[in-house]
């Protein structure tokens, strides 16, 4: 799931990190009321520093995706199906968005990202 | 705010030219601190005259809290040091390596040592000039965190080492990490690595302190602007300009500093802004130093 | 920090320290040997046996220049491999680890010691001294111990300093000694004309060195 974090990237490590458990959790990857990894754990693991772990997980429970409970961890709130539902369409849409992004800084149009899109789901789908 | 490192005026000289200068670092308590700078910028001296190693020319030394060289040894019982090169004695196995470091720090963790040496998977009876590069940059690491100190000072760790090894070497450094408040001082010029880690960066070059400032400005701070009708002679700026170009009838600024709001200043001058690029650490350390060391036009 | 001080010097420096000790026991036996059987020899012959057992006695102050010269250097070796990097960056302020270093250099000192003592003892039980002639295993023992001892602090003093210093002085010290302790080996003299007027002075009371010369005598008038 943390495969791929890029120190290089624009994007501060914190808000990746943050991103990937919120992608796990919409998915149902993370299942509500699941445990997540310990900071010392996950910090050791990624190889980050642990106050980047616990900028995520802050930023994570104040958004409401996880909480942390006295004395036994940080767990996955239970959301029901219509939050984590709009979870994914938040996800769906920003990734629409960057893609609309690069299509503009390549020079590709509307119209030949609108086939592309075509063409590729069919395939998916077939 | 107290420090674990505070350096103030700091200078070194070897022969002729002086090797560290005006050197006022300021590491924080609790942080990891790269020390980043080219080979033969005088990190390893700074960090000699941090451990009393060298005596400086003038300045004033403070390591957690008490005086370098006075309170050496107070200093060092509470600092793990990881030098440079491997500086243990060849001859000895590693058990008994690590029972002479042992004897030598009051509160050292046999039980974490032997729990580092299973999970790096280190042999206790080979001598340790049979053991490969690698183990033996695990050695160092496994005996300066079992000794569990207010201050690990590592210079160039993972030098030379192996990425895997890198990557065994550095969990541990951050699992350690995360059981307390250490501050870590860390030197190194493998950009990516201190990247992930640090959430403070200092820039040596040429024996002097270019910058110093916590690693997520660092990171958004510096831009390349790519933009049209730039003005040739600049007054004053909201941010730093590191460096200008011209290429045909575009100009490419990199500047530190920058924030989204400050496109209007080129507005301001008759410039259009037609993109912002973000550097990532390695370019922004690179950018950083050229313009250090000639300063523009 | 002490004991792992001396278990470290001790693995460094246990081959010579083994082998000067066998040395060690080897030499009062060899100077009783050497000169052939005392039993029921005329007053010449006892007169010879002596002098050989003498001239032989010059490997005594030879040992503990050797002892001290091993020891010496192997309590700065593996320090000096590293550039001290390891030792300075240890908690221990600089004089008390010397110290540390010297008192384990000390404590290896006594196996050699103790072996030539045993073996000085053995040998003046083993052997039947005519009448006059007297064994003095103690003294020599003794002797033996307090050279060894100033020849391994001057080496270990030496031996801190720059590799390049240490070799030179080593080179003229042992050099000097060495010709000197033949020329008394050989019976001309004990001034030493090949001795420069420092090492007049190092040599003769109160200099330190001044126990390693004259004679060595195990057994005596």
């Amino acid at each position: 799931m943390f495969r791929q974090i890029d120190p290089r990237s624009s994007i501060p490590l914190y808000v990746q990190i943050a991103d990937r458990i919120r992608i796990a959790v919409a998915t149902g990857e993370m299942p509500p009321g699941g445990a997540l990894p310990s900071v010392r754990h996950l910090a050791s693991q990624l190889r980050v520093n642990p106050a980047t772990v616990v900028q995520a997980y802050r930023e994570l429970e104040e958004v409401g995706v996880i909480e942390s409970r006295q004395g036994a961890g940080t767990f996955v709130r239970e959301l029901a199906e219509p939050k984590r539902e709009a979870e994914r369409q938040r996800l769906a849409r920003r990734l629409v968005r960057h893609l609309l992004q690069e299509a503009s800084t390549l020079g590709v149009t509307r119209e030949d990202l609108a086939q592309a899109l075509r063409v590729e789901m069919k395939v998916k789908l077939a | 705010m107290s420090y674990a490192i505070e350096t103030f005026d700091l200078a070194y000289r070897a022969g002729k030219h002086f090797e560290i200068r005006d050197l006022a670092l300021k590491v924080r308590e609790g942080s990891i601190y790269g020390f980043l700078g080219p080979n033969g910028s005088g990190k390893t001296t700074t960090i000699r005259l941090l451990l009393g190693m060298l005596k400086p020319v003038r300045g004033a030394i403070t390591v957690l809290g008490r005086k370098v060289p006075s309170e050496m040894a107070r200093i060092l019982a509470q600092t793990g040091y990881v030098p440079e090169r491997p500086h243990l004695y060849p001859y000895l196995t590693l058990e008994q390596a690590v029972r002479f470091h042992a004897a030598f720090y009051e509160g050292f963790d046999m039980a974490y040592a032997g729990e580092m040496r299973r999970s790096f998977g280190l042999p206790l009876d080979q001598k340790l000039s049979h053991l490969s590069k690698g183990e033996i940059g695990k050695l160092h690491m496994l005996l300066v965190l079992a000794q569990r100190p207010k201050l690990l000072v590592l210079d160039e760790p993972t030098d030379g080492l192996d990425p895997v090894v890198r990557r065994d070497v550095l969990s541990a450094l951050l699992d350690f990490c995360s059981q307390g408040s250490a501050t870590v001082f860390i030197s190194s010029h493998l950009v990516h690595e201190l990247e992930r880690i640090c959430d403070w960066v200092g820039v040596l070059d040429n024996g002097k302190l270019v910058i110093e400032l916590p690693m997520q400005s660092f990171k958004n701070g510096i831009k390349r602007i790519r933009l049209t009708g730039a003005p040739s002679l600049v007054g004053d700026t909201p941010f730093t300009v590191l460096q200008r170009e011209t290429t045909g009838t575009e100009q490419v600024w990199v500047v530190r500093g920058w924030q989204a709001p400050m496109a209007q200043w080129f507005e301001g001058v008759g410039a259009a802004v037609k993109e912002v690029v973000d550097l990532d650490l390695e370019e922004g350390f690179v950018e950083l130093l050229r313009s250090s060391r000639a300063p523009t036009s | 920090m002490y004991k792992q001080v001396l278990k470290a010097q001790w693995l460094a420096a246990r081959l010579p320290v083994a082998l000067l000790a066998v040395l060690g026991f080897a030499l009062p036996l060899l100077t009783v040997t050497a000169g052939g059987s005392l039993e029921g020899a005329p007053a010449e012959q006892v007169a010879l046996w002596l002098f050989t057992a003498q001239k032989i006695g010059v490997l005594f102050p030879g040992l503990a220049l050797l002892l001290g010269l091993l020891l010496g250097i192997s309590a700065w070796a593996p320090d000096h491999l590293g550039k001290h990097v390891y030792a300075l960056s240890l908690p221990v302020p600089r004089p008390m680890y010397v110290l540390l270093r010297f008192a384990a250099g000390v404590t290896l000192l006594a196996l050699p010691v103790a072996a030539l003592g045993l073996g000085a003892v053995l040998a003046s039980l083993v052997v039947r001294l005519p009448s006059g002639i007297h064994a003095y295993p103690a003294q020599i023992t003794l002797r033996f111990a307090v050279a060894a001892l100033v020849c391994y602090a001057i080496f270990f003093a030496i031996s801190i300093a720059t590799k390049r210093a240490a070799l030179a002085v080593l080179g003229v010290i042992c050099g000097v000694l060495l010709a000197d302790l033949v020329l008394t080996a050989v019976g001309q003299g004990d001034s030493g004309t090949v001795t420069t007027t420092m090492f007049m002075l190092l040599t003769n009371w109160p200099g330190p060195l001044s126990i390693l010369m004259g004679r060595w005598a195990l057994f005596d008038v």
